[in-house]
């Protein structure tokens, strides 16, 4: 299993960084790779049928960078996505989009938890001015809150985002990763999706 | 499967093509931001590409049982809500040089929209021809949308059949809208969540008609239970299999059901009319009807002799709907009898 060290820094929630900024550079990067949510796991019976065959999950993986301070939690996505969706331009038109899943224990089930093992998860959606927590109990239950005490930066540029996201401290010890391409229709389970969990390890102790 | 199916018949031969239909149903239903586009139903001129623009080429339903493939419908297919320069025209003193005009939201003038093709149809003088077909949500049997929703956000109720959207649960990904073969689901891109049609249930279950149904001055639509043998909608779909339902082969089994249009003899070169011969060529009818459409019309128009002849015809009957609560099946209160909740629009339909 992969691990992900957050480095400790002492800079309030206020002042996490942009993704371009030089302190990014200090934390080891951590590159994840992805794959496609698998066919046969698809909760929608057309999804199943109609994208067999079909290229989807088009995000090959993402590099990890992270940061621990006083009371939050900050993260640094990066991934390729040759071409930038950022806005719901027509109702055929989905959104770049990327969730940071958190998880108590490495046998969560990873496709959104379980009714047993329930997760939470940091939804970043490339129009939102800020992520939104998720809460799910398996997959196609996800449900979506605004809440203020979460933060987002991103840049798109030469075909990579690169979105820093912000909290409040989680006690999980693994996370997981999706990213959906808007500019190929992905949406709901249609996406890329690390397989296996990535464990945290705190610079300076979990507490 | 639900226990019980409510199922709409509409009679092309009676449609006026008067969308009373269509602005009942808007004026209950799509009046939020996000709605204005929306017409849970419309009546469309056939033959013709309708609404949204060649829905019938974008996929969806099933095919041996299995899904097809479907594709989103853009805006400018769909029609966006216009805006009309009544201020110019009406007030600015330009009503000699001004036309009335339709505007997009963004200022541009569209280029489609529901009902675009009022009236066109198809064929030459003298042996043009078109119908009308009021377009609503079909509350199939056997649902694509259903299918195809990853988050259980549709259901069939199964006390009516009604398919619904629950709006909290749905986030929008729109993989019913391309499931749909109908393409009767619209996307609201304010609160990102898909809506259609909900069969007027908050009606129903008081009792009331759908809007669409009490308010069509041809008396040209019936709701009520497939299984209740004593209804209208039972005898013209089961009994006298005059009511047939939409493109069937798509294999949704829809529950909107429709008498398809008899025509009037096409001219020769001669100028004489061909006795015999329908002006809407039957190949049209059977791809919209099936098979099924050439005994129907077969049927309707024995009857409609039996009827001309001075005998008494159940089926012409039906069809005239001498007393409008005929039409209303089992949904025969009146919706001004009812108690409205305070704050709620106050049209009375």
């Amino acid at each position: 299993m992969k691990s992900l060290t957050l480095y400790k820094v002492d800079l309030p929630l206020e002042n996490v960084p942009d993704p371009q900024a030089d302190v990014w550079a200090r934390a080891v990067e951590v590159v994840v790779p992805l794959s496609a949510t698998p066919l046969e796991a698809q909760t929608s019976a057309y999804v199943r049928s109609v994208w067999r065959g079909r290229p989807y999950g088009l995000t090959p993986y993402v590099a990890v960078r992270a940061f621990h301070g006083d009371g939050w939690v900050a993260f640094r996505l990066s991934w390729p996505c040759p071409a930038k969706s950022d806005r719901l331009t027509d109702d055929d038109a989905f959104l770049d989009a990327a969730c940071l899943l958190f998880a108590s224990s490495n046998d969560t089930p990873i496709a959104m938890g379980s009714a047993e093992r329930p997760v939470e998860g940091w939804l970043w959606r490339a129009d939102w001015p800020r992520p939104r927590l998720v809460r799910a109990q398996g997959p196609g239950t996800s449900l979506r809150e605004e809440v203020a005490s979460l933060r987002a930066s991103a840049v798109w540029e030469r075909g990579h985002w690169i979105v820093s996201l912000a909290g409040p401290r989680r006690a999980e010890g693994f996370i997981a990763i999706a990213i959906w391409q808007g500019a190929h229709q992905e949406r709901a389970g249609i996406k890329a999706y690390s397989p296996s969990w990535l464990s945290l390890s705190w610079e300076g102790g979990s507490e | 499967m639900s226990e019980r199916q409510l199922a709409w018949v509409i009679d092309l031969n009676k449609c006026l093509g008067c969308q009373a239909c269509t602005l009942a149903c808007k004026t209950h239903w799509t009046t939020d931001v996000g709605t204005e586009h929306q017409w849970w139903l419309i009546v469309n001129t056939l033959p013709g590409q309708g609404h949204p623009r060649g829905w019938q080429e974008m996929g969806g339903g099933y095919r041996d049982g299995e899904p097809l493939p479907g594709r989103l419908p853009k805006r400018e297919e769909w029609g966006q809500a216009w805006d009309f320069n009544y201020q110019e025209v009406l007030e600015g003193g330009k009503g000699q040089q001004v036309h009335l005009l339709p505007f997009n939201p963004d200022g541009s003038h569209p280029s489609w929209g529901p009902n675009w093709e009022e009236d066109l149809g198809a064929g030459e003088y003298p042996n043009a021809y078109f119908f009308y077909l009021p377009h609503l949500c079909h509350h199939c049997s056997r649902p694509s949308c259903l299918d195809a929703c990853p988050r259980d956000a549709i259901y069939k109720r199964p006390q009516d059949g009604l398919v619904l959207i629950d709006e909290e649960r749905c986030n929008g990904c729109r993989l019913c809208v391309e499931a749909c073969p109908y393409k009767r689901i619209y996307f609201n891109p304010i609160a990102e969540i898909c809506q259609k049609c909900i069969g007027c249930y908050p009606r129903i279950e008081q009792g009331v008609a759908p809007a669409c149904v009490r308010q069509c001055p041809g008396r040209a639509v019936w709701v009520g239970f497939l299984d209740d043998e004593e209804g209208a909608v039972y005898k013209l779909v089961r009994k006298w299999q005059v009511a047939l339902p939409l493109l069937p082969h798509l294999g949704t089994q829809p529950n909107v059901y429709y008498v398809p249009p008899l025509s009037p003899p096409p001219i020769g070169e001669d100028g004489e009319a061909q006795w015999g011969q329908g002006r809407i060529p039957m190949e049209y009818l059977r791809r919209l009807f099936g098979p099924q459409v050439d005994q129907a019309l077969a049927t309707l128009q024995a009857e409609r002799e039996k009827a001309r002849s001075g005998q008494t015809s159940e089926l012409m009957r039906i069809l005239i709907a001498y007393r409008f609560q005929e039409l209303l099946g089992p949904f025969t209160v009146n919706p001004s009898q009812l108690q409205r909740p305070v704050g709620q629009n106050p049209t009375l339909t």
